[in-house]
């Protein structure tokens, strides 16, 4: 079977003042439905570019190249009002920062009915009815009366609720998720996690998670792809990336996570920070920063992707070497 | 709500207080002390005796100490003229002619007549002026103003600049001269001055679209660039892209989103700037000849005539007051975080 979302060779460019930047550099994935992809990488590598490419929520200022399927359909270069009929019925989102994410003069009833009835035909009754039962659904206490409030009178936690609740209102075959627990406390991530697991599994929808957080990852993801400015390094199921990391720049991230360093120690840090996208560097972007490189890796052209039991990485590391180091990194337990 | 709304209407009677403690303060002892005016002796006419100014004084209460004639004053204002004073100031009138004569703000010292008439007559003129000119602005910018800002850097983003600039770069006589001359003098297509009430809605409106078209191209101007600024901050909101993520259609999320949160800040400059213009606009007034209170201000300012300047003032800042108030009403009505905290 096909997979629900297949996005490949996708190039997302913005056009800025200082010239074109390349956000997005020949990405491909896929997801089938209920699975959970998880897309992991630092800040500015281009996740979120890749998440609103395809939504098509990209500012005037950029272009898409490359393919995205959804279903059977081609989103690249499908007319606008095609575009807009699948967003918010059949693929939707949830943003990172859920106190800015709903309109501030509109209650939060007129909010959920109008996803429902952008897409729908249906009495405001019946919106209503739906409305009620979505808040139900993400677990918001006396949702009737919620259905009157102000966002400013929830909780950031309540809030992301009620973007859930909307996102999965029209029961979309795909659910985007940017970070959507990056901005909350430690608590209410877990609860908001957790929601986001129970209802995938209720829904059946493909999810694209969206974190910086492997911790995340490991909970809640059957896959995971490595972003590194603009490009995937390396794409496995979640049990062979913290077991067999392949790529120097994973080994980099699962080193530096906060439970594995002992007490005392300094945390762990990737030295260097990533490059500008503005001009990348020629061959392998890591290279720059990677322990491991060698002459081969700043040549063009960059190392592509191949796969070998079941990983993907893009690398010019011989087998034994990404073995020996892969093994050093996941030496202590996945978290 | 209402607590608020009681909180607003007391805190307007406190500055309507005190603007006419300052209006009395500097239309009367300061103007005595700073210029020697003494009204009672601008009252009194041409080259007064000695005796004729101490009659007017003694009429106008004018020998009285200041803060008995401070009283005096805010008695009238708020309850009006007594009997004792109609007597006084119109001796041997019929009740009807006495009104027109004594009123709350006082006696115009030019002609027989009460500031309130001189006002009430003036009013209608300026309102006239006001709406229509606010109609007209709002009608321009506001769109341009959307517009400009969903497609910014677009020829008509880049055209409407050019609007901005040339709009707040001229001044108001200037363009109203300029559309004096070639409109009503030169190809007469419409009146040069004069005011038609509005029981003739086409005289009306044939009288008042060219100066309210010079006054609203002026405020156009700064609408245009308000309302595109605050679009475009509006639109780069996050939840501006959650409505687009919903699917809803450029249109519902510009105006049922963006705009509507963009308008916020735009009505309570709008309240503010109808208020201010209700209190006169005069160069508009002046150079086209309609007798509204920018026109009369002038008038009594060049006549000296103390008591209709200052009930001027004092009207002017009660309406101002009253704008603010309504401004409030109005914010809390559109903005739920306004309205319940
Ligand atoms: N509208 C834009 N115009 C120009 N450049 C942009 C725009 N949006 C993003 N970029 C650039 O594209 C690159 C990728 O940005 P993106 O937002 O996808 O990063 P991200 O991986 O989501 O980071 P974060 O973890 O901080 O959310 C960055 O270098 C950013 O500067
Ligand atoms: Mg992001």
């Amino acid at each position: 079977m096909a997979p629900l979302l297949s996005v490949s060779g996708l190039h997302t460019t913005f056009r800025t003042d200082d010239g074109p930047v390349g956000a997005v550099d020949g990405v491909s994935l896929s997801v089938d439905a209920g699975k959970v992809l998880g897309v992991v990488g630092e800040s500015g590598c281009g996740k979120s570019a890749t998440s609103l490419s395809i939504m098509g929520l990209l500012p005037r200022t950029a272009t898409v190249e490359g393919s995205i399927r959804l279903g059977d359909r081609e989103l690249v270069g499908m007319p606008d009002d095609q575009l807009r009929a699948l967003r918010g019925a059949e693929m939707a989102m949830i943003f990172q920062d859920p106190m800015t994410s709903l309109d501030p003069v509109i209650r939060v009833g007129a909010q959920l009915e109008e996803a429902v009835r952008i897409h729908r035909d249906v009495p405001k009754q019946e919106a209503r009815e739906m409305a009620m039962k979505g808040l139900a659904s993400v677990g918001i206490p006396s949702p009737e009366e919620r259905l009157r409030s102000y966002p400013f009178e929830m909780s950031g936690g309540m809030r992301q609720r009620v973007m859930i609740a909307m996102a999965l209102i029209n029961r979309p075959r795909l659910l985007i998720a940017d970070e959507p627990t990056t901005a909350l406390d430690v608590t209410t991530q877990a609860q908001i996690l957790d929601l986001i697991r129970d209802l995938r599994t209720e829904v059946d929808a493909a999810v694209l998670l969206i974190t910086h957080d492997l911790g995340v990852v490991a909970e809640m993801c059957d896959e995971v792809a490595v972003m590194y400015a603009g490009r995937i390094v390396e794409r496995a199921s979640v049990d062979d990336l913290f077991a067999r990391p392949q790529h120097p720049y994973t080994w980099g991230l699962l080193t530096s996570l906060p439970g594995r360093h002992r007490a005392g120690e300094r945390l762990h840090q990737i030295p260097g920070t990533p490059p500008s996208l503005l001009n990348p560097p020629p061959g392998c972007r890591f290279a720059p920063r990677c322990d491991f490189v060698m002459d081969s890796c700043r040549a063009d052209p960059a190392p592509a992707l191949s796969t070998h039991d079941g990983t993907a990485v893009a690398c010019h590391l011989d087998a034994a070497t990404r073995a020996r180091e892969g093994a050093r990194a996941a030496r202590d337990d996945a978290p | 709500m209402v607590r608020f709304l009681i909180r607003r209407i007391i805190g307007g009677a406190i500055v309507v207080l005190v603007v006419t403690l300052a209006v009395f303060v500097l239309f009367g002892p300061v103007l005595r002390m700073q210029s020697d005016i003494s009204p009672a002796r601008l009252y009194a006419g041409k080259n007064p005796t000695p005796e004729q100014i101490q009659r007017v004084s003694e009429l106008l209460g004018l020998d009285k100490p200041y803060y008995e004639q401070y009283l005096i004053t805010m008695r009238r204002l708020v309850v009006g003229p007594s009997d004792e004073e109609k007597a006084r100031l119109c001796p041997g009138s019929t009740p009807d002619e006495c009104d027109a004569i004594v009123g709350r703000f006082g006696s115009s010292f030019a002609e027989q007549v009460s500031v309130d008439r001189l006002i009430w007559d003036a009013f209608p003129v300026t309102l006239s002026l006001t709406v229509l000119s606010a109609i007209i602005w709002l009608l321009i910018s506001i769109p341009l103003g959307i517009f400009s800002a969903m497609r910014p850097r677009s020829l008509l983003d880049r055209s409407s600049t050019v609007f901005v600039l040339i709009g707040q770069s001229l001044p108001v006589y200037y363009l109203g001269l300029l559309a004096l001359y070639f409109l009503a003098y030169e190809f007469e297509v419409f009146p040069p001055s004069g005011y038609v009430p509005i029981s003739d809605p086409i005289g009306w409106l044939y009288h008042l679209i060219l100066p309210a078209t010079v006054l609203a191209l002026q405020f156009a101007a700064i609408y245009v660039r308000i309302t595109r600024s605050q679009m475009l901050d509006q639109m780069g909101e996050d939840y501006v892209r959650t409505a687009r993520a919903k699917g809803a259609s450029e249109k519902r999320t510009v105006v049922r989103h963006a705009f509507r949160n963009a308008m916020l800040p735009i009505v309570t400059m709008f309240g503010l700037d109808l208020g201010l213009l209700l209190g006169g606009a005069i160069l508009i007034e002046v150079t086209f000849g309609l007798q509204g209170i920018g026109w009369l201000t002038v008038q009594a300012a060049k006549r000296l005539d103390v008591p209709t300047t200052a009930g001027i003032v004092l009207f002017s800042a009660i309406i101002i007051v009253i704008a603010n108030i309504i401004v409030d009403l109005v914010n809390a009505a559109l903005d739920p975080r306004i309205r319940l905290e």
